[in-house]
């Protein structure tokens, strides 16, 4: 009743990327793979889950070795891969993409109305409050994680649950629900494996732990006789906790820079805030709470229905992203596959995609400088690998979000107000350190004001002096000085929820 | 761009310093699969050198590039359109129609220079249409060219049922006429093309280019203009095609209302797919389409020389065309998802 994955051994080209990892699944154990951007974790899932062939190495099911492993042969097994990268189909409803490829015939309790009954339920157990007619285009991107599990839920030869980040685009609320339902399977004896960079909810989930760096096992145990000082170490690149990023001026330094006056758009608003240079802002707010259409709003994505807003004093109602840009005000999107990158262009091309114009002379572009702006910006944000040329899709996540950051940072010079919405989403803990210092030396160097989108309270705890609780579309709080605490920014974003 | 054949400008990707000599096989391999066009390319110049004597010849030469000048014309602005997943499949009508208008002014006395830069204007505007309720109305580019295919080509024959004729000495110099031992419509088509490589890849519009092919969510929140941009590239097809209008006219002195330009359409977007330019968008080169056509003028023009039906011409064309396709989609997946179609042994 176990799954023992031994030595298992893979490369691509030149590059190897899984070097012998052993490691085993106990029943009704949830067992959670951490470590850095492009340690292997993705190459390992893929190879549980048959969409990657190892070179070398076995896996066993009970002692039986699956050999010839294909997506399908690996779902047969009972072995069910949820994917970072969603599988729904948009423009289905709930109940079919569940079902999809696996309907029910209408005389066996099939049909669209039994397919929606079972769906109901399916959903139910995990705690979804989703109607399964629902287009899942309508649902919020978290949400529609629940609906992926509820398929998987669906296969009742569910054996080896396999999660690729779940947790990373959820909101507390979703999260809570999701560890629910995983200590629900667990004693159903199911075996999980799942991926992570949050540290802290290993503690609360997961009785093993596997840290993998380099394609090889850098620590392996039980949670429990484990320190999450040790997790930290193991993960981090330098095999040290990285230092707190250290944020901001003073209270009430800098002028104020931005200011919003009763602003307000689609799903948000009415908000007033000010902004003020050198500081970092944190916007602390569930996925749904309408922070990310703040930000859009002022990076020049949707139009504000009523109220203002003031860039040095000057009106800011922008039609495009460009005429924000142009008035100094620069957004990174939370999601950066769909909103930012180019994935089939270099890294060079998406790194200056922006500020292409302002390296040429008279839309003649100056290669050599585009090259040393290049240089500059990844040498300043450590890029891994640092090859120009190299198709941005095959970047890590945290390199990804580097050079998103790296865009900014190329025309730091123009930058008045910097709008990042979820910085750190599926990036590692050691380029989560090195994201928030460069964030913290741009609003340093540039005096520019960030305002920084979370829904990590420890995230906008570590980098931020000020921050405000965003909920259904509203700033409901503001919290500085010695009341910016995690549990401090939990309370205030909950307290409408009642019981969360 | 050292290699002004390869697939796009971004999909190169330098093994790390440890390359193996796996990794050395799967270039050499990637190169076979990348340069088959070029290869293809000169065994079909072989073959036809072995089998005619009248293949390898000036005269015939210029005959093919005479031939291709007009198509080279309008596919340099048709990759621009593709490389940002667009498409313009009205072309040969407005061809058609800034032919005919040119013809037809000339002939009521207007000077020819004028009423070339009329046509070239008409053609412009026509553009600028279609890409207005492309870009602006969002409606889909096949449907809204597909259907000026149609509406222009009757707007043609209301036009005129006669074909005007007899342009005079200008139209003749300019569609027939040999500057520097090479006919004028060659060297307009070589200048379009430099302009268009440079636009490409000198110029700055030319990145926002291939963003805007990528992802064009991304590329506007990065501020690239991601309406006016297309709609310029289909004015300015749609000039290039007004142009192309003009030295059809010019080297046939004559504009049939009814047939000329039938078929122009799918001629250049077989030239420029044959010449790697993917058709969702994001990818090709302008050398790749300079090839694409050059391609395309010494097939049909050799299987002539050999006495082949313009059957057997439409059927080669289109074995090249989907050959081609099939060759860069392996190349494609082998630099990217060769580790799927893997299977263990």
């Amino acid at each position: 009743m176990t799954l023992t994955v031994r030595s298992l051994t893979k490369s691509y080209g030149a590059a190897d990327v899984l070097r012998g990892v052993d490691i085993e699944l106990r029943p009704g154990a949830v067992h959670a793979l951490l470590g850095p951007n492009g340690a292997g974790k993705s190459t390992l899932i893929k190879c549980l889950g048959g969409v990657v062939a190892p070179d070398r190495g076995e896996i066993r099911l009970d002692g039986r070795a699956l050999l010839e492993m294909t997506p399908a042969a690996a779902f047969d097994a009972g072995i069910v891969t949820i994917h970072q990268h969603q599988s729904l189909i948009d423009t289905l409803s709930v109940a079919d993409n569940i079902f999809l490829g696996s309907e029910l015939p209408r005389l066996r309790g099939g049909g669209r109305r039994g397919q929606q009954r079972i769906a109901r339920e399916l959903l139910a157990r995990i705690g979804a409050d989703i109607a399964p007619e629902t287009i899942v285009a309508r649902l919020p991107i978290g949400t529609r994680q629940l609906v992926e599990i509820a398929k998987a839920l669906r296969r009742s030869a569910l054996r080896v649950l396999i999660l690729d980040e779940p947790t990373a685009a959820l909101s507390d609320r979703e999260t809570q629900t999701l560890f629910r339902e995983i200590a629900g399977l667990r004693a159903a004896g199911v075996m999980t494996l799942y991926t992570t960079h949050r540290l802290g909810e290993v503690f609360r989930i997961a009785d093993d732990v596997t840290v993998i760096r380099d394609g090889r096992v850098i620590l392996q145990g039980p949670t429990g006789e484990l320190t999450p000082d040790a997790l930290i170490a193991a993960v981090s690149r330098t095999g040290a906790a990285p230092a707190a990023a250290g944020a901001g001026p003073a209270a009430g330094g800098g002028a104020v820079v931005a200011e919003l006056d009763a602003l307000a758009g689609p799903r948000f608003g009415p908000v007033s805030l000010s902004l003020r240079a050198g500081e970092i802002l944190g916007l602390f707010g569930a996925v749904g709470s309408g922070r990310s259409s703040l930000m859009e709003t002022l990076g020049g994505r949707h139009r504000a229905s009523a109220g203002r807003a003031l860039v040095d004093g000057r009106r800011h109602a922008p039609r495009s992203a460009r005429q924000a840009m142009r008035r100094g005000v620069f957004l990174i999107p939370s999601d950066r596959v769909r909103q930012a990158l180019c994935p089939t262009l270099s890294a060079r091309d998406n790194l200056l995609l922006p500020c292409l114009r302002k390296l040429a002379r008279a839309g003649v572009r100056r290669f050599r400088r585009e090259a040393e702006t290049f240089r500059e910006v990844a040498q300043a944000l450590d890029l891994q690998p640092r090859n120009p040329e190299l198709p941005v899709e095959r970047l890590s996540g945290g390199n990804q979000q580097k050079l998103l950051i790296g865009r900014v940072l190329a025309q730091r010079r123009d930058v008045r107000v910097l709008l990042v919405d979820e910085p750190t989403q599926g990036v590692d803990v050691g380029a989560r350190a090195q994201i928030y210092a460069a964030l913290a030396a741009l609003a340093r160097d540039s005096q520019c004001a960030i305002l920084l989108a979370s829904s990590e309270a420890e995230e906008i705890v570590r980098v931020c002096r000020r921050a405000l609780v965003m909920r259904n579309g509203v700033i409901v709080d503001e919290l500085a000085g010695a009341r910016l605490t995690e549990e401090g920014l939990l309370r205030s974003a909950h307290q409408f929820v009642g019981r969360a | 761009m050292s290699s002004p054949l390869a697939g796009s400008p971004s999909q190169d990707v330098a093994p790390g310093p440890e390359a193996s000599g796996r990794a050395a096989m799967a270039v050499v391999r990637g190169l076979v699969v990348r340069f088959a066009l070029v290869a293809g390319f000169v065994a079909m110049l072989l073959y036809f050198t072995w089998q005619t004597p009248l293949f390898l010849t000036r005269g015939n030469l210029i005959t093919i590039a005479q031939a291709s000048a007009v198509l080279l014309v309008v596919a340099v602005p048709m990759t621009v359109l593709v490389i940002m997943g667009l498409v313009d499949l009205s072309i040969g009508s407005i061809l058609a129609i800034t032919a005919v208008s040119v013809g037809l002014l000339i002939n009521g006395g207007t000077h020819w220079t004028l009423a070339a830069l009329v046509g070239i204007a008409l053609g412009a505007a026509i553009g600028a249409f279609n890409g207005t309720l492309v870009c602006y109305l969002r409606l889909s580019p096949i449907v809204v060219t597909l259907g000026m295919l149609q509406l222009l080509r009757g707007a043609t024959m209301y036009l005129t049922e006669r074909p005007p004729s007899s342009f005079g000495e200008g139209m003749a110099l300019l569609g027939r006429g040999i500057w520097m031992s090479l006919p004028v419509p060659v060297w307009i088509a070589l200048a379009v093309f430099a302009l268009g490589a440079f636009y490409l890849y000198v110029s700055v519009p030319g990145r926002h280019t291939y963003a805007i092919g990528t992802n064009a969510q991304a590329a506007f929140l990065s501020g690239v203009r991601t309406q006016a941009m297309p709609t310029i590239a289909y004015a300015v097809t749609g000039a290039a095609t007004g142009l192309g209008g003009v030295l059809v006219a010019a080297r046939l002195d004559s504009a049939p209302p009814a047939t000329v330009g039938q078929g122009f359409e799918l001629q250049v977007l077989t030239a420029v797919l044959l010449g790697g330019v993917a058709f969702t968008g994001g990818r090709g080169t302008m050398a790749g389409a300079l090839l694409g056509v050059v391609f395309l003028g010494v097939l049909q023009n050799g299987l002539v020389l050999l006495d082949v039906s313009s059957y057997g011409q439409q059927l080669s064309t289109g074995i090249a065309l989907v050959a081609a396709a099939a060759l860069d989609e392996i190349g494609l997946r082998q630099g990217r998802v060769r580790a799927i179609v893997q299977r263990p042994r």
